[in-house]
């Protein structure tokens, strides 16, 4: 019988419970919708299961996790932009608030609007290795892009990243001494 | 003299924001870990088994069309051997150009299978389907533009 021998409930249950707030989490950093992440936290879960037998029990489980998410993520944020030329934008409600409440401070919202303003590409490397906590080979393996490739993107991000922080603080100081 | 450093155009110092982000990544995480997910297991669980349920039927139907399919291809075989074995039913079928060929002496012969065998004309696929312990295989392939010749194996216990 397809699928029902390969897991418990009782081990799906453990799984879902440990590992649903992480691959929440990544899905709401790569699409920021939070109904968006709920769908593609629903539908990670549902493939994880399905596909039970092909994970690899000597493997950590978050990165093949992670590595699902990503693909439906992407899948849906190709869906939306099409929908986006169809027809009106989607309402996107309080998605932003979401995923800023969990910035308390200042700082930590300045550097996660720098993380937003990079290009997709470099991004989701960010997203995947600090966020995800996934490492480079683990990273290169879920965009499916070679190690060298994504080792490059990641210095650029974090190139960018280092310039607009540094620009900001720059506008900070002049700002003060204008006043 | 030493020139001055221009605090926004410098080289960034990626190992520094390298450590900043897995700061930043550090407090976001141990957030999320407290963020219990909207949807409950249940719901991801019935969905699971709907979906194993279906996939179960859909492969339960293909198997059924597998097996009469095969059943199919037994009773035409079987029909045939039947029919060409029995000598009214060959006189009959001699009527038409067609089967006239096929029932001549000597069958196809004249129409150079030997040839095609012997100089190897065709092309070898030994390409097999087992279902319920019937083997079909497919050993070898002729075409020449005008006529096609297949040769085919059929071994059941």
């Amino acid at each position: 019988m397809l699928g029902l021998q390969n897991i418990s409930e009782e081990q799906a249950r453990s799984i879902y419970n440990k590992h649903s707030p992480y691959v929440y989490g990544i899905a709401l950093m790569l699409t920021r919708s939070s109904p968006m992440a709920d769908d593609i936290m629903q539908e990670t879960f549902l493939r994880a299961f399905q596909k039970f037998d092909q994970y690899d029990p000597s493997r950590p489980l978050r990165p093949w996790l992670c590595r699902i998410a990503v693909n439906l993520a992407k899948s849906a944020m190709r869906k939306q932009r099409w929908l986006f030329f169809q027809a009106d934008p989607p309402d996107i409600g309080d998605e932003f608030l979401v995923e800023e409440s969990m910035m308390k401070s200042e700082s930590e919202r300045e550097l996660w609007e720098s993380v937003n303003r990079l290009s997709a590409k470099r991004k989701e490397v960010i997203i995947l290795h600090y966020y995800a906590e996934l490492s480079l080979p683990e990273v290169a393996e879920a965009l499916h892009i070679p190690e060298g490739t994504c080792k490059s993107w990641l210095h650029e991000a974090l190139k960018q990243l280092r310039r607009s922080q540094t620009l900001r603080r720059h506008e900070v100081r002049c700002e003060e001494e204008m006043q | 003299m030493s020139a001055k450093r221009d605090p926004v155009h410098a080289e960034p110092n990626v190992t520094e924001q390298d450590q900043i982000m897995r700061e930043h990544a550090g407090s976001i995480l141990r957030k999320w870990e407290e963020h219990q997910p909207v949807a409950p297991f249940e719901d991801v669980w019935d969905r699971y088994l709907s979906a194993a349920e279906a996939s179960r039927r859909k492969q339960q139907i293909r198997n059924r069309w597998r097996a009469a399919a095969a059943t199919f291809l037994v009773l035409i075989l079987l029909g045939g051997a039947v029919l060409f074995s029995s000598p009214e039913v060959r006189a009959a079928l001699s009527r038409f150009p067609f089967m006239k060929m096929l029932l001549a002496d000597g069958g196809f012969e004249e129409q150079g299978l030997s040839k095609i065998e012997k100089e190897g004309l065709g092309v070898h696929l030994n390409t097999s389907v087992i279902d319920r312990n019937i083997r079909f295989t497919m050993d070898e392939v002729f075409y020449d533009g005008v006529q096609i010749v297949l040769n085919l194996n059929f071994e059941s216990p």
